[in-house]
């Protein structure tokens, strides 16, 4: 099997991932670059599931997923407990803080 | 290998072919005649002077978080329901612990409201 | 060697888990009840598990879940330093809460959960394990960090640390796709005979997978340059539960990095000590020199917390049994004294907030000399001073690193806790050679849980102290399975 393509596609979703989460400033863009980087994860371990003819990878994704939808839930309340109190999302308002 | 996935490629054309004519076609055929009370937002009454405040449903928020966690759950019910045969009697016990678990949350989630949309 | 297959080891985190659904369903009964009933639940629940732990003790080997999670003596271990810091968490919560309005029956459950993630954290033996217990103590810990719903700094504190929390699972979910991509297997045991000779392992692939696990479980345990989380989450997290982060996390999250690093890799070693000796220096003079300018009291106990990590971490770097052994005496020190620490503060009311800016400790020693010198003890064992345990922690550190011919790491990290001993006998200093400031009483809080939290906090400090040879012992004993 021809490997080489979705592993690059899976690095540049982790790629993207890493540059929405250091960039982006809205709560919920946050929210959709981590699960770029959960996402891809799950594209290598497939990946790698058939590479492997190892239905292991294939599992483990069933998991992250389930994981992640509990993660997700939880970071939507985080974010409308943000807007809530202080009508907006953006996260570099958050410096009550520093140092 | 590669072949087998020849009709969803087949798929993918046509379906961003179809959305293409389909634009365009209407860009091309539509009747413009634009003036300035045809793009206003309302027929009658005062222009706006600022935009609508942007709305936050926050109850449906809160439903569509329940309903995301209670529905990515249920995937692993799947491989599971698909090979219980082949499974020892252990693999019942476990799945009964696990659906027993999204019941106490359920019945937690319905008893502080969760559930009701006012 | 074959190991017995038995669901038993499982029965600590089934008291956990099983305190959590109880509690959640006496909420469903009757919604949003309070009282002293939910953290009495909880402290049975926690105490029922660590006696079922300590069962566990004086049995040989067991595993269970077809190998993924194991029952050994390390894990009793670490269990027992993580169930200790999930009891001391109840014993302070309760007055906390309720003097804010907070004390529901949730928190107790999440904290249950969280500690039953961290738990299980400790004895995991396979990788896709140690990802869902993490997430099953951090998603616990985001919630709770927020847990003061009106308070911003609560707020913030739960957003950065979901952010980044979630930002070092991606990172681990990634290693762990590619260790499942080089070896053909998640479990640790099998990883190891897959990287040993005649494996099959692909260590191109393996060798970037234990740089991506090692940064994940960085961050959980807060090593320099993955700590950006940490001082506002401490700060802003409600004080009982910085506390339970402190302590517990950085004990779950170290036991699964000596699993994953030492015991599954090993034959790496030469690849991953040289980057983990350079974030264990970064770590202790970074956070020591940062500690040095804080002025919120919170924020610079982070900020210390953050520098025992890098202590803990040279530990792993020896990669040792004697490194092994001394990681876990500094654990367990270090959650009993960082508990206390944070106990201390909740102990200094100021009306009915917490005295965190450091000027206001001026003179607390003089109108409060008991409790000052408690706090003070505390301070003094973080920053290793004879004869507290703190210091009995860092020397047998120091001691399996030059063992293991690391002698500069420890040259290094006796100088950065010259320069850590300096804030934390600052605020000794402000506290008992300043005067006192004209109408401020310096209550105290009265809770009696927290008054008990702090004397077994101050009963395990001095025990190290006093009788360290015991408990090197009981750690060398305590050596991980396949160690």
């Amino acid at each position: 099997m021809y490997v080489a393509a979705p592993l690059l596609l899976s690095a540049f979703m982790f790629s993207c991932g890493v540059y929405g989460v250091l960039a982006r400033r809205h709560g919920v863009m946050l929210l959709m670059a981590v699960e770029l980087l959960i996402t891809s994860a799950n594209l290598n371990l497939i990946v790698f599931s058939q590479l492997l003819k190892n239905s292991l990878g294939n599992i483990i994704a069933l998991f992250i997923i389930a994981v992640t939808a509990a993660e997700v839930g939880i970071g939507i309340a985080i974010v409308m407990l943000l807007y809530r109190q202080r009508s907006t999302v953006a996260v570099d308002e958050l410096h009550l803080m520093k140092w | 290998m590669l072949a087998s996935y020849l009709p969803i490629a087949f798929l993918l054309i046509l379906a961003g072919a179809f959305a293409l004519v389909s634009v365009t076609l209407s860009r091309l055929i539509s009747p413009k005649d634009p003036s300035p009370q045809k793009l206003m937002p309302y027929e009658c009454g005062i222009a706006e002077i600022d935009p609508p405040v942007e709305r936050f449903p926050v109850r449906f928020y809160l439903v569509a978080m329940l309903f995301v966690i209670f529905d990515v759950e249920v995937i692993l019910f799947f491989p599971w329901a698909l090979s219980f045969k082949s499974f020892p009697v252990f693999s019942l016990i476990a799945m009964s612990v696990f659906i027993f678990m999204l019941g106490v949350a359920f019945v937690y989630e319905w008893r502080n409201g969760g559930l009701e949309w006012d | 060697m074959p190991v017995v297959q038995h669901w038993t080891v499982l029965l600590p985190e089934l008291a956990l888990v099983g305190g959590a659904i109880f509690l959640l369903l006496i909420d469903a009964a009757k919604p949003s009840q309070r009282g002293p009933h939910l953290a009495f639940i909880t402290l049975v629940a926690v105490v029922t598990s660590g006696v079922l732990a300590f069962f566990q003790w004086s049995h040989p080997t067991t595993s269970a879940l077809g190998g993924m999670v194991v029952g050994d003596k390390f894990g009793v271990f670490a269990r027992f330093i993580i169930l200790g810091a999930g009891f001391l968490a109840t014993l302070t919560a309760p007055a906390y809460l309720h003097r804010r309005g907070l004390d529901r029956a949730e928190f107790y459950a999440l904290l249950l959960l969280s500690t039953a993630g961290m738990t299980l954290l400790a004895v995991s033996s396979d990788l896709v394990m140690v990802f869902i217990t993490i997430e099953l103590l951090s998603l616990a810990l985001y919630v709770m960090a927020g847990f003061e719903r009106g308070r911003l700094e609560s707020q913030e504190a739960s957003m950065k640390y979901f952010l980044l929390g979630a930002f070092a699972s991606a990172f681990l979910l990634y290693g762990i796709a590619f260790v499942f991509g080089g070896t053909g297997t998640t479990n640790l045991l099998r990883i190891r005979a897959e990287t040993s000779l005649g494996g099959v392992a692909d260590f191109r692939l393996v060798g970037l997978a234990v740089a991506l696990l090692a940064v994940g479980l960085g961050f959980k345990a807060a090593m320099v340059p993955f700590h950006m989380w940490t001082p506002d989450a401490y700060q802003g997290a409600p004080t009982p539960v910085t506390a339970f982060m402190a302590g517990g996390t950085k004990a779950a999250a170290f036991a699964a990095l000596l699993r994953v690093l030492v015991l599954s890799v090993p034959e790496l070693r030469w690849d991953w000590q040289g980057p983990l000796a350079a974030l264990t220096v970064l770590t202790v003079v970074f956070a020591s020199i940062i500690a040095v300018s804080q002025t919120d009291v919170k924020r610079m106990l982070a900020y210390s917390s953050i520098s025992h990590a890098g202590f803990v971490a040279i530990a792993v770097v020896a990669a040792s049994r004697s490194g092994i052994a001394a990681a876990l005496v500094y654990l367990l020190v270090y959650t009993a004294m960082t508990i206390g620490a944070f106990g201390c503060v909740m102990l200094f009311r100021d009306g009915d907030g917490e005295r965190v800016h450091l000027a206001k400790y001026s003179g607390l020693g003089v109108r409060r000399p008991a409790a000052a010198a408690l706090f003070a003890f505390f301070l003094f064992s973080l920053a290793g001073i004879p004869p507290t345990g703190g210091f009995w922690a860092k020397w047998y550190v120091f001691f399996a690193a030059i063992r293991s011919h690391h002698a500069w790491l420890a040259i290094v990290a006796v100088g950065a806790s010259v320069i850590a001993a300096f804030f934390y006998v600052r605020v000794a200093v402000v506290m008992f050679m300043q005067e006192p400031p004209e109408g401020d009483e310096m209550e105290l809080d009265s809770s009696v849980g927290l008054k008990i939290a702090l004397a077994l906090c101050l009963l395990v400090v001095v025990a190290v102290g006093v009788a360290p040879g015991f408990f090197l012992h009981l750690a060398e004993k305590a050596l991980p399975f396949g160690g």
